[in-house]
């Protein structure tokens, strides 16, 4: 049997060499480059459950054979193989609180593990309790192997002694082992105590001094207080130390909790500072509770929220419209997949529903009235308040990429009231399934009107939305694997998905819709409006009812569309046959991650995604919520990359987005939230909301970042240039040093919009603090040390007596970086 | 140098220089003089405009012989909505190519300027220039018995192919920048970047080498400005900080990506130190205002830039016109013209006439059917398609191009007819000249050395000529 080395995910190099970047001699999108997939496993969907067994877990990987199968722990699971990517297991019982190797044996023989991949939950913490995603991450840490018998004890209070272990462990790595004690540093240690190596070295890295100060009755001696609880006051101090390290000092207190007095309570500035960073919000009703003790739950907790930020961070970057402490908490305080569930069912995001009006502007409307019913300006505003402040993030995010790639410009359909259905659209179904979504908005009056499907008829069909449903809506102009990798004929040249003769069928299906006329409502009753938000209405007399053959000549099996049948009936046979395309998985799964992660995936990565596509492991195909959540859990997105070509450049309204979250975004005057209007800056760097210059989106898809004779792909590039590139510095010069933009009515900006950077002043006095804060916030700790000199050193070129002035230097160098700029 | 440029270029494409070459290789340009003063004395700049989402030419030039006409308009009848009358077409006569023959022929009735260039030499019409990966004849198209180019009829390959010239495969590069790879050894003199372009990062710009310097419209000195430094202490040292972490971290090849696209920008920004007067007036159009800032940067040049051969790239959209052509490629027409006119007028002004031609793309032609209500009648995506190119250095006056199996380098205009990709078609010309004949002809005159053609246009041995005589007496290679 061949033993598969253990990594938790093997991907192979794919650094481009010279030869086989090689311009005009190897397609640079085809499949040359990467060659095909190999045998791997990925991870386990859901990787905890009860330590009875039974639970159910997708096991994902590329090339499973029919007939693998799984070990948890060295005990046959069974397991089904759904697809090549895909095997659903049932996990056996196994002690509780243990991890243990999954592996799957392929039906070849090869063997891929996953190391410790799966989590069997501690007694009395099961999944539904509040502290599962925390405790997991301390187990899976190397934190902790729980109390007694294959239990946790959440809700006893945690000792000094445990505690020792728990940092330390936290600090160096779950295989830390510290030196020996001497038993001559506490009085109340010995070397034959509990933890007592771990309490002396928790001494000598400065975390603690002890519970009391020598006295002569301690043989001079201070004390530690092994088996004495913690409280929650004495745990922000040691949180912090460890976390910041020992050399930390906080800001001063400014009083935030009711039962912290900000000058009499010797934590309250460390308890302020773990409030700022959002690791705690109290113990409710505005009440930190200092005194109370900290039990082994919320320990978890605190620990969770403390340590792994960075990464967080990282996952919102690709999840969210950008990080903030307040999201960053949230995540680790739930884990990935209870954040996911709460994603799903967040309130939708919306766009204000406006009124029709007539396509001539009546001369009643004025200014006001204009700028409301016949400009971007409610949509585009809109956008950046549910960009800023809603809840909804990764719907929104993902809404916004499928308007990148299903796209209606703005530019042609210029009033709010006929793109927000469109919109709408897209918001509903970017968790539902990518077929409605394709009907719907094949239907939808905005889309009929740019792509001219409006007024198309039997007697001269217009061929532009058969195309561009086809090229860019679903299938792309080449065959493709299911990794994503263009198939080649023989002559090693792409195989085209479809030809004329292809739309020229599909042209005949999409006739005889057209957007009707209806009464405009107040104030404008007399007059004529479209009805832009119903589907477009249907008039069999100019519907093309000859049979029609899809995909003749590409597919083995074309869909065959019978004679005089009803438009609708038409519309769903070619929708089907479009979504049932072999490409469309790939396709969606390619772009998707584009926009969300990365713009050169593996193509091992693409396939895991285009699987969920296919099927999302219960049969059904198009489940969009199946696609995104394998993007954004695959061990490709979640991993630390050391690979050169990945990641993307951040798009401008991402690069916008991402500085203004970050640093709570609010009105000009700082006492409310910001109106929005933001657009008309954010569009000199190249990217206007909802205006793509045409129907290829806002930058093409196969772009390659310059030099060219790297070959790697970089679609952003697009819109990067010269004259973007500073506007992008000049943008956050403006946020950052002016400001933000300002309260003028004139200029549509009610309250204008401005970022607050008190946090960053109060870090002022320790220029090194202050930009490994910006790193841990905005580059998930990657930052590296010679642009981290290099900025500490500029910081420190700004008097300390202005920490404001600092604040900015270190905020504004940060965010024109390269290294922040792309996004990895 | 070591080596010459054309056997630095021979060696990178067949073995592509690796990124840290070409970084290497932009740094040590970058340390030519940015100041040097003396203009050279044999100037040649293309300016390549884009007219974006497919031109129908059908309607740019129309036979107005008899004969001609009544082909064109049994295809598009007065009543479809789309027919030009051909009592308002602007009349330039027969062509000297089509001497003997009767033919003759009118622009669209918006086109007044171009109609006044061409009767002055000024201008040349290209005949039916399409991406083709060698000639090709209807049966060849019909049987597929030869290779075609790929993803015939969409916007965005149709516009690679074009951009690219490379109809056979994709590839990352353009010919504007493989013909400013091929002469950058004539701008040895100067490090500022051989192409300009007013519309962003377009393929058509991008070399092996050569990137091209994207910017926009505007005053020349105000267009590259990085605000908020100001020279205090605190300033200075955040500008150095930045300019420092522009030179680190280059293993990820997008953070060395990021960095160079800055760094230019910041080179660049030193240049652009004044906004030069132009007095010809342009049109405030988007196409107007992109063409003065060419203008306005070959003024620069001939003071302060010192380059000898420049290539611009300007973009102007509104040609997909699957509805509403009549008005829209009206209105279309109407700017094109004026934005040319006056972009010839400018040469005059600064005297370089005979050093400049510009030359437009598309990215196709369209179907000579009509589609859709009369009352919003547009066309489809079509292939080959007639192209303009102005200049003093032009052969104008004269229609070019390449005889098909009709034995006219113009193809007939009749639906399913011999110029038709198939008997079934609907106006779909197959081109008779290539995108890369096209190129090469531009090139030849531009100072691209005969044995780089090959290079800078890979399937130019494929066809008869690499040149199709529009342009006058070849440029220097340097």
């Amino acid at each position: 049997m061949r033993r598969e080395p253990s990594s938790q995910f093997r991907r192979r190099s794919r650094v481009r060499t010279a030869a086989t970047a090689a311009i005009g001699l190897a397609g640079f999108s085809t499949g040359l480059l990467f060659g095909a997939t190999t045998f791997q496993a990925a991870y386990v969907n859901s990787a905890s459950g009860p330590a009875s067994g039974g639970t159910a877990v997708q096991i994902v990987g590329n090339q499973f054979l029919p007939g693998a199968s799984v070990t948890v722990g060295g005990i046959f699971a069974g397991g089904t193989v759904r697809s090549g990517t895909l095997i659903t297991a049932s996990m056996p019982g196994r002690p509780a609180g243990t991890l243990s190797d999954v592996v799957v044996t392929n039906a070849d023989e090869a063997v891929a593990t996953l190391p410790l991949a799966w989590f069997s939950d501690f007694n009395d913490v099961s999944q539904a309790n509040p502290f599962h995603g925390p405790v997991e991450r301390m187990v899976r840490d190397g934190i902790t192997a729980g109390c007694t018998g294959g239990n946790y004890c959440p809700d006893s209070p945690i000792t000094r002694s445990q505690m020792a272990v728990f940092l330390l462990r936290a600090k160096h790595g779950g295989s830390y082992v510290p030196p020996p004690a001497s038993g001559t540093i506490f009085f109340d240690v010995h070397v034959t105590d509990f933890a007592s190596d771990w309490i002396e070295q928790l001494y000598a890295e400065g975390v603690t001094g002890g519970c009391a100060p020598p006295s002569p009755e301690h043989g001079n001696l201070p004390l530690y207080c092994p088996n004495d609880s913690v409280t929650r006051g004495q745990m922000a101090v040691f949180l912090l130390k460890v976390y910041h390290g020992v050399g930390y000092a906080p800001p001063p207190a400014t009083g935030v909790f009711a039962d912290v007095d900000p000058f009499t309570n010797i934590f309250a500035a460390w308890i302020e500072e773990l409030a700022r960073l959002q690791v705690t919000v109290g113990c409710g009703g505005g009440l930190y509770c200092p005194d109370a003790s900290v039990t082994r739950g919320q320990m978890a907790v605190f620990m969770a929220k403390s340590f792994h930020r960075p990464e967080a961070s990282r996952f919102l970057e690709q999840a969210s419209f950008g990080p903030d402490d307040g999201g960053i908490s949230g995540v680790l305080g739930r884990g990935y997949l209870g954040w996911l569930a709460d994603q799903y069912s967040a309130p939708v995001s919306s766009y204000p529903g406006q009124p029709m009006w007539p396509d001539d502007i009546p001369d009643s409307c004025d200014d006001a009235c204009r700028l409301q019913n016949y400009s971007l300006y409610p949509l585009q505003t809109r956008f950046y308040k549910n960009a800023l402040y809603n809840s909804d993030q990764l719907r929104q995010r993902v809404s916004w990429a499928l308007h990148k790639l299903v796209v209606v410009s703005g530019d042609s359909i210029a009033y709010p009231a006929q793109l927000q259905p469109y919109l709408h659209i897209l918001d509903v179904n970017a968790f539902g399934n990518y077929r409605n979504l394709l009907y719907q908005v094949t239907l939808n009056p905005a889309m009929g009107e740019f792509l001219n499907m409006d007024t198309s008829t039997k007697y001269d069909p217009n061929e532009n939305y058969a195309r561009e449903i086809l090229q860019l809506f679903s299938i792309g102009t080449e065959k493709l694997n299911l990794d994503g990798t263009t198939q080649n004929d023989g002559q090693g040249k792409p195989m085209p998905s479809y030809d004329q003769s292809v739309i020229d069928q599909f042209k005949r299906v999409y006739t005889g819709w057209y957007i009707p006329d209806i009464s405009c409502p107040p104030p404008n009753g007399s007059a004529d409006c479209a009805d832009w938000v119903s589907p477009m209405a249907y008039d069999p007399d100019y519907h093309d009812t000859d049979q029609k053959v899809l995909f003749g000549g590409f597919l083995p099996n074309p869909t065959t569309l019978p004679p005089d049948q009803t438009g609708d009936q038409d519309l769903n046979g070619a929708i089907d046959a479009t979504f049932n395309h072999p490409n469309v998985g790939p396709y969606l799964a390619r772009e998707l991650i584009h926009s969300l992660v990365t713009s050169n995936p593996s193509p091992a990565y693409v396939e895991r995604v285009a699987s969920f596509f296919n099927d999302d492991g219960s049969g059904v195909r198009g489940n969009l919520w199946a696609v995104i959540k394998a993007i954004v859990l695959d061990p490709e997105a979640r991993t630390e990359p050391s690979d050169p070509i990945y990641g993307h450049l951040r798009e401008p309204i991402l690069y916008a987005t991402n500085l203004l979250r970050a640093f709570h975004a609010v009105s000009a005057d700082g006492t409310q939230q910001s109106d929005g209007h933001i657009n008309h800056y954010v569009r000199d760097l190249g990217q206007s909301v909802f205006r793509p210059p045409t129907v290829f989106s806002y930058f093409p898809q196969a772009y390659i970042a310059p030099p060219a004779s790297a070959g790697v792909l970089g679609p952003e590039f697009a819109i990067m240039n010269a004259n973007t590139s500073l506007k992008r510095a000049n943008w956050v010069n403006d946020m950052v040093f002016w400001g933000g933009i300002a309260a003028d009515p004139d200029d549509d900006s009610p309250l204008g919009t401005s970022i607050d950077m008190s946090e960053l002043q109060a870090l002022a006095g320790n220029p090194a603090e202050l930009v490994d804060r910006l790193s841990r916030l905005l580059m998930h700790g990657t930052m590296s040390d010679a642009l981290r000199g290099s900025i500490v050193a500029a910081v420190n070129a700004v008097d300390g007596g202005d920490p404001f002035g600092r604040a900015q230097q270190a905020l504004y160098l940060v965010t024109v970086s390269s290294q922040y700029q792309i996004e990895r | 140098m070591a080596h010459s440029r054309r056997d630095f270029l021979r060696r990178t494409t067949c073995a592509a220089l690796s990124a840290a070459a070409a970084q290497a290789t932009l740094r040590r340009l970058g340390l030519m003089n940015l100041y040097a003063t003396t203009a050279a004395s044999d100037y040649r700049a293309l300016v390549c405009i884009f007219l974006d989402g497919g031109n129908d030419s059908n309607n740019l030039i129309v036979p107005t012989d008899a004969t001609h006409y009544n082909e064109y308009l049994a295809a598009r009848p007065i009543s479809s909505g789309i027919g030009l009358d051909a009592s308002s077409l602007l009349q330039i006569g027969t062509p000297p190519i089509f001497n003997g023959t009767g033919r003759t022929f009118g622009f669209h009735p918006n086109l007044s300027e171009m109609q006044s260039l061409y009767t002055q030499n000024k201008l040349a019409v290209v005949c039916n220039v399409g991406p083709l990966v060698e000639p090709l004849t209807q049966d060849d198209y019909v049987n597929g018995t030869k290779p075609t180019p790929y993803s015939l009829f969409s916007h965005s390959d149709q516009i690679d192919c074009w951009q690219t010239s490379q109809a056979s495969l994709r590839i990352p590069t353009g010919w504007g920048g493989r013909i400013a790879d091929a002469t950058a050894g004539c701008n040895s003199a100067s490090s500022f970047p051989t192409i300009t372009s007013i519309s962003g990062s377009a393929t058509f710009c991008v070399g092996i080498e050569t990137t091209p310097l994207a910017i926009d419209t505007g005053a020349l000195n105000e267009i590259l400005v990085l605000n908020g430094f100001n020279g205090s202490s605190a300033d200075d040292a955040r500008k150095s900080a930045m300019d420092f972490a522009r030179t680190i971290d280059r293993t990820a090849v997008l953070m060395a990506a990021a960095s160079d696209v800055t760094q230019q920008a910041v080179d660049i920004s030193a240049a652009l130190d004044v906004d030069p007067t132009i007095n010809t007036v342009f049109p405030d159009t988007d196409l107007g205002q992109q063409l003065l800032q060419v203008a306005k940067i070959i003024k620069l040049n001939q003071t302060s830039l010192n380059l000898s051969r420049q290539i611009f790239y300007v973009e102007t959209g509104g040609y997909d016109t699957h509805q509403d052509q009549a008005s829209d490629q009206g209105n279309n027409f109407l700017d094109l013209s004026q934005a040319l006119g006056a972009f010839y007028a400018a040469l005059v002004e600064l005297g370089v006439q005979n050093n400049v031609a510009a030359f437009t793309h598309s990215d196709f032609g369209r179907t000579l059917e009509p589609s859709g209500d009369p009352g919003s009648v547009g066309t489809d995506h079509g292939w080959g398609n007639h192209q303009l190119v102005l200049g003093g250095s032009v052969n104008g006056g004269n229609f070019y191009g390449t005889a098909g199996q009709n034995g006219s380098i113009f193809p007939t205009l009749v639906m399913g007819g011999i110029s038709d990709t198939s008997p079934d078609d609907r106006g779909r010309w197959i081109p008779t000249s290539a995108v890369e004949q096209y190129g090469a002809t531009l090139a030849n005159w531009f100072g691209v050395a005969p044995g780089d053609l090959a290079t800078v246009f890979p399937l130019i041995g494929n066809f008869a000529t690499t040149d199709l005589g529009f342009m006058g007496t070849a440029g220097s290679s340097c």
